[in-house]
């Protein structure tokens, strides 16, 4: 008896509905909110403590602050040092880091459940007494100093470097989150400690993760973060970048084989009312695997090991970028196709099938993104930093599934805007500058 | 120690010689199937590297009864994610789907475990081809420090070794690879009886095994795969120092030894050992070369969980105002350090408890999971050993660790191989 196996099997009915875990959330004064939940099978405990202060709020004239003061959190507080914290919490098989994205600060913990008292100890300590050490402070400037240099090598960095002071110039987001050697230099350990006070003191929150027992959670957690915070919250003032023409802009580094190309425009801020619909868009144009963009730059035409688009979340209008690395000689004809997929998928609606595969995809992984701890807290991470609904997470799969073919299409022509696109390469300008004069006014800087 | 999980693990074998191992978890309603084969690159043979990890790609493109792209298709239209690695000993390919679809990963995995030839074209292998290469121009022509760790498995394990040679192959041989090369490759190593498969996640054993049974049992056993011939000792490796000019700003030091295989006793002391050594800032050498020295501007030591043997590799890159010699030298302070004192106890103890919670948050992954108990089943036989081995690492003491450190840290047996910014090879 032999199977038969021309059809792939038939979905059975699902097991049980998902939902995203219960959490408890508790304000415990104007400037401590309290996020958490119980999780996994494992004696492990995952904190994070946001802070106000992400690199939106890093000033003109020193890009990098930011995440330069958020960085050395762990380096030194009041009462222990920076090689203390480390070792306190590294002997009992933990981890602490502090850093800063675009929208907030925070300091992160992983612990076993039996050690969350010193885990505690430590991120409050961190997170609201940080010192700033001379010492410190010098060693994190060298060590950051030396990054960027590093970076300097990287034709991936160049072209992402390139790409967000082209869109950005002039304000907050015309960098990156390391900011420049300039910045670096410019701050001493008093403008750290006058940063810390100006813009990260404000409200915080924590969310604790795993193997939690919420009473004992809040009793551990008040007396070491209530009270003990300014309630005035500091808003950076948005990006409004202008909208540019379509051009090209090649950094010519003739040794590669190949070829960095990035293309990319302003985008929209986290708070898009018509999120959901720009989810599935952006899934179904760049990315999945089986996306448009990746289907045919890499399975249609084999131009590339993958390609990808994304638009990033944050608080202000953060780029769309489509990124690939492209055998050189195929460089003009990749960017080609990018602007065909972007111009067809605003010209023509999207099949109901395509549609559906890409609310089905989402669907799924959203709870293989929630396996661990660390999964669900950058969720609750979420609610907290953009102000989401508590319920934000248990209604998103009905919000996805309500998605239509005609909310993509709005979408694509509200929030894609391949007319204003910059076009950055880095690879050999002498075979670039032919393959893209097509495309806009062509640049080329050394 | 925290108590291990009570992680269940059942085996089982089917007629074919196929090995099943199921370990059942309904924290989430996905299941993860995964299925390794043994095989890798040292399977290859010079002059065709890279073979294994261009079929890994072709296995991708469509079986008998599954379209050319539609192995992706499937599995996120499912809302499932997929996808497959190859290293020198092995190809894992694995699927992670709502529970309810299990049926259509296996599906897929026995179809092209069983029916891969009637659909492999001369088109697919060359779209491949190009894809792979451009990989290999990604992540090593095209990438600072990129070529290092080629050259420093050329220099480590010199021929007829077959760790020898890069897992993505050189660019001649990608190019060279013809149809009748990937189809022997296929008759002869993907095989039920040379694979092992791996179910994690929420499913009822007995259910979950009749499933497997339905699309497995009837795939063919083939014969064993030849034996490979007994690769060259690590006491015949004569130390070397090389120095390889690369765009690159910053000096890299790569210094690395043949270690015990995976799966040994004292893989997992060595592992440790590692940790003791430069896991974390308040590691000895990270807080010696990185804070206090600043010799360093990033650290790191790996150990490969490979079959033959491992390689136990110290990465650091040097400050820009550091000399790698200088660099260099306070490294092997340490490394000579810890063979005649062993670890602190405080080390030790950093090293134990890291590596336990290191373990937690890898178990707590489905995927991760599965491949840690592929892992065990494929090299020793043994799957039930995700569980027990941990206790490799419990036991471990400052003079077990002190006698693996000697064994492993000896100059004379040692590779290391500088990275320096173009011109600067002086």
């Amino acid at each position: 008896m032999s199977l038969d196996r021309s059809q792939a099997p038939r979905s059975k009915p699902p097991v049980d509905d998902f939902r995203f875990p219960d959490f408890r959330y508790q304000r415990i004064d104007d400037g401590l909110d309290l996020y958490s939940a119980r999780w996994g099978r494992s004696p492990l405990v995952a904190l994070e403590l946001l802070l106000p202060g992400g690199g939106e709020c890093d000033p003109s004239d020193r890009p990098g602050l930011a995440s330069f003061a958020a960085s050395l959190l762990d380096e030194g507080t009041e009462r222990r040092s920076g090689q203390e914290i480390a070792l306190t919490i590294e002997r009992l098989g933990g981890s602490l880091g502090s850093g800063a994205d675009w929208n907030s600060a925070s300091v992160s913990s992983l612990c076993l459940a039996e050690h969350l008292e010193t885990a505690l100890d430590l991120v409050a300590d961190v997170g609201l007494e940080p010192s700033y050490p001379d010492a410190a402070v010098e060693r994190e400037r060298g060590r950051r100093l030396a990054e960027l240099r590093r970076r300097r090598s990287l034709p991936s960095q160049q072209a992402d470097r390139l790409l967000q002071a082209t869109l950005y110039a002039g304000t907050t987001y015309d960098h990156p989150l390391i900011g420049s050697e300039e910045g670096l230099r410019e701050s001493d350990p008093a403008t750290l400690r006058r940063f810390y006070a100006d813009q990260m003191s404000g409200p915080i929150t924590l969310i604790a993760v795993g193997d939690v027992d919420e009473q004992r959670l809040s009793d551990l957690v008040i007396p070491r973060l209530a009270a003990r915070r300014t309630t005035t919250r500091f808003e950076p003032t948005p990006v409004e970048p202008p909208a540019d023409e379509r051009r090209v802009l090649i950094i010519d580094r003739p040794v590669g084989t190949q070829t960095e190309l990035r293309i990319g425009h302003v985008g929209v801020p986290y708070s898009y009312p018509d999120r959901a619909a720009l989810v599935v868009l952006t899934c179904l144009l760049g990315g999945k695997f089986t996306s448009r963009i990746n289907l045919n730059l890499r399975e249609r035409h084999g131009y590339t090991y993958g390609a990808r688009a994304a638009f990033s979340t944050r608080r202000g209008p953060g780029p769309f970028v489509v990124s690939t690395a492209v055998e050189t000689p195929s460089a003009g004809a990749a960017a080609r196709e990018v602007f065909s997929e972007l111009e067809r998928i605003r010209d023509e609606a999207v099949s109901p099938e395509e549609l559906a595969d890409t609310v089905s995809y989402l669907l799924g992984v959203f709870p293989y993104t929630l396996q661990t701890a660390d999964g669900i807290g950058s969720r609750l991470a979420q609610i907290a930093i953009h102000g989401l609904a508590h319920d934000h997470y248990q209604r998103w799969p009905k919000r996805l599934g309500a998605v239509t073919v005609e909310d993509l299409l709005r979408v694509a022509n509200h929030a894609l805007h391949p007319d204003q696109a910059v076009l950055v390469a880095v690879g050999p300008a002498a075979d670039l500058e032919p393959q893209f004069a097509e495309f806009g006014r062509v640049g080329v800087s050394l | 120690m925290s108590t291990l999980p009570d992680l269940e693990i059942l085996e089982h074998r089917l007629d074919n010689g196929l090995r099943i191992v199921l370990s059942p978890d309904d924290r989430l309603p996905l299941v993860t199937v995964n299925l390794w084969y043994h095989v890798g690159s040292r399977h290859e043979r010079p002059g065709r590297t890279g073979l294994a990890h261009l079929f890994e790609h072709m296995l991708f493109q469509g079986s008998q009864h599954v379209g050319t792209n539609d192995h992706f298709a499937h599995i996120q239209q499912a809302g499932g994610v997929a996808n497959g690695s190859t290293w020198f000993d092995r190809t894992n390919y694995y699927e992670t789907l709502l529970a309810h679809r299990l049926d259509l990963g296996l599906w897929l995995e026995s179809d092209r475990m069983g029916f891969l030839l009637p659909a492999l074209t001369p088109d697919k292998l060359e779209n491949q081809r190009q894809v792979v290469m451009n990989e290999r121009r990604q992540r090593v022509d095209n990438q600072p420090y990129g070529r290092a760790f080629e050259r420093l498995h050329e220099l480590l394990y010199p021929l007829p070794h077959p760790y020898h040679w890069p897992v993505i192959g050189y660019m001649e041989d990608i190019e060279a690879a013809t149809l009748d090369d990937v189809s022997d490759f296929f008759e002869t190593y993907y095989r039920p009886n040379n694979a092992v498969l791996t179910l994690c996640g929420d499913f009822q054993p007995e259910e979950a095994l009749a499933r497997v049974a339905h699309f497995f049992a009837d795939l063919p056993a083939g014969p064993a795969p030849p034996a490979s011939p007994e690769p060259p000792s690590a006491e015949s490796l004569l130390s070397h120092r090389e120095i390889l000019e690369d765009d690159v700003e910053l000096e890299r030091i790569y210094l690395a030894f043949r270690g015990p295989a995976f799966g040994e006793p004292e893989w997992y002391r060595a592992d440790l050992l590692t940790t003791a050594l430069c896991g974390g800032r308040s590691s000895p050498l990270y807080r010696d070369l990185v804070e206090e020295r600043q010799l360093a501007q990033s650290l790191s030591i790996s150990i490969f969980p490979t079959e033959l043997e491992a390689t136990v590799v110290l990465v650091a890159t040097t400050r820009p105002e550091a000399s790698s010699t200088d660099l260099e030298e306070a490294i092997w302070q340490h490394l000579h350090g810890v063979a005649e004192t062993g670890p602190s106890p405080e080390d030790l103890e950093r090293a134990q408890n890291g590596t336990l919670t290191g373990y937690f948050q890898g178990i707590e992954n489905l995927d991760r999971r599965a491949d840690l108990i592929s892992q065990l089943a494929v090299f020793t036989g043994e799957p039930e050993r995700a569980v027990r081995d941990v206790v490799h690492y419990a036991e471990a003491d400052i003079e077990s660790l002190r006698r693996t450190a000697a064994g492993l840290f000896r100059p004379e047996r040692s590779i290391v191989l500088t990275v320096v910014p173009r011109g600067g090879a002086t």
